[in-house]
């Protein structure tokens, strides 16, 4: 191949390629979050549940603060490594982050046992059939999802989070320190 | 969706298996394509060793320098095993930093060892994107085509398959196009060249695209940059207006056919 041949095919590689990225924009309209699901940038699954000391508590209680939905279970080794690193990031930011801690499927004796231990003060919701886990999708334990001041999924973990991660996750959606 | 892997009575991150599997796989193949152009094998290896260390060290660093309020109070958490805490794609660009300082040192001939790992680098990338198609991740836009995939409460373009198809694809064009006597780089730039260009067209159906102003998809305007620069610097070599780099290629006899 000559190298005038050559220049006119990149020529015509550019063209097409950038009228292919134009006409494929985003529109400016696009409404970027409109679907419910439980996966980052979609709005987070609405729910209410139980909480341990039998008040009625749901995900829209939260709206207007940055919200933390953390699955987890009593018998899980890395739900316990984070949860001391979870109600120190909630005791700092508590005017305008909400922790909203859902056990799956344990009993009401064993979550009690637990908050005692972790001196936890964050309300423990209580999913007694896994609907809500089912919901979320949740597959493995502990599962953690960020929720910003629209109720808008930002961010999700699986695995234990330390304190470092949640300021950061925190700050990011726009936390007062 | 499948975000984990069961493993017994544990689990395994789905995206942190893939990584796994195409770091491996891509190796192995670049191993075995050293073996073939009269490289050391070992360097492969060596190189990929380094630059994974050097992202996953750097990522971290980075992040903790751009989240610094929250490792003030406790700095030992920037030793944590925590994968959130990566800034991944600044440590990546360090990784490669790393792996370039490698082959000079070693003074490896660059341009033939790029060819070495340009087929098990595409292989890497069809990996990393069946991975993702399993996870949920970098998912596709709502469509009606008979064969979308139902996710997140829509039908939905599986743009990660149509991703590693490309790859594949690419994989086997540069292996037959290996064959042939080649200018050193020329199978690099090849599949640089074909993945960006694969890239340019199916991130037009991605449905988590980062924009920039104006709504322009991010990968695709430096998928395009990229595509054009390796045209460029590949037409020098196809056009016969640059000299072979024959002084640091190893002989045709050298060369021996793909297994």
């Amino acid at each position: 191949m000559n190298r005038f041949t050559w220049s006119v095919l990149m020529a015509v590689v550019a063209i097409v390629g950038s009228g292919w990225v134009y006409l494929t924009r985003v529109p400016s309209d696009a409404e970027t979050v409109a679907r419910v699901a439980a996966h980052v940038d979609f709005r987070a699954p609405a729910f209410t549940l139980t909480a341990l000391d039998g008040k009625s508590i749901s995900l829209n209680d939260g709206r207007g603060k940055i919200v933390l939905v953390n699955f987890w279970a009593t018998w899980c080794p890395p739900c316990r490594s984070e949860m001391p690193d979870i109600q120190a990031a909630y005791l700092a930011h508590r005017s305008e982050f909400i922790v909203l801690a859902i056990n799956q499927s344990e009993s009401d004796e064993a979550v009690k046992q637990f908050a005692d231990e972790f001196h936890l003060t964050f309300p423990l919701l209580l999913d007694r059939d896994g609907a809500v886990s089912r919901q979320f999708q949740v597959q493995a334990l502990p599962t953690s999802f960020f929720i910003d001041r629209a109720g808008v999924i930002r961010a999700a973990n699986l695995g234990p989070m330390n304190r470092a991660y949640l300021e950061a996750q925190i700050a990011a959606l726009g936390a007062t320190r | 969706m499948y975000p984990v892997i069961p493993i017994g009575p544990a689990t395994i991150q789905t995206a942190i298996a893939a990584l796994i599997v195409a770091i491996w796989l891509g190796t192995t193949i670049a191993e075995r394509e050293c073996g073939r152009r009269a490289l050391n094998g070992d360097d492969a290896w060596s190189v990929v060793m380094l630059a994974a260390a050097v992202t996953v060290v750097a990522a971290r660093l980075i992040y903790a320098l751009q989240n610094f309020p929250a490792y003030e109070s406790d700095w030992i958490e920037i030793f944590a095993l925590t994968p959130g805490t990566l800034s991944l794609d600044a440590g990546l660009v360090c990784g490669l930093i790393a792996a370039y300082a490698y082959v000079q040192h070693r003074r490896v001939p660059l341009a033939r060892f790029a060819d070495a790992f340009a087929p098990g680098a595409l292989v890497a990338l069809a990996v990393l994107a069946l991975g993702q198609f399993l996870s949920g991740d970098a998912y596709g836009a709502p469509t009606k085509v008979p064969w979308a995939v139902n996710l997140y409460g829509e039908t939905r373009h599986p743009v990660q398959l149509y991703d590693a198809f490309a790859a594949l694809l690419g994989f086997v064009l540069a292996r037959r196009w290996a064959r042939r006597r080649l200018t050193d780089g020329t199978l690099a730039l090849f599949a640089a060249a074909w993945y960006s260009a694969a890239r340019v067209l199916i991130d037009a159906f991605r449905g988590n695209a980062a924009v920039l102003p104006g709504g322009y998809r991010t990968t695709q305007v430096i998928a395009l940059g990229v595509l054009i620069a390796a045209l460029w610097l590949l037409g020098k070599s196809v056009t016969g207006n640059e000299r072979p780099a024959t002084e640091s290629r190893p002989p045709s006899s050298v060369l021996r056919p793909p297994p």
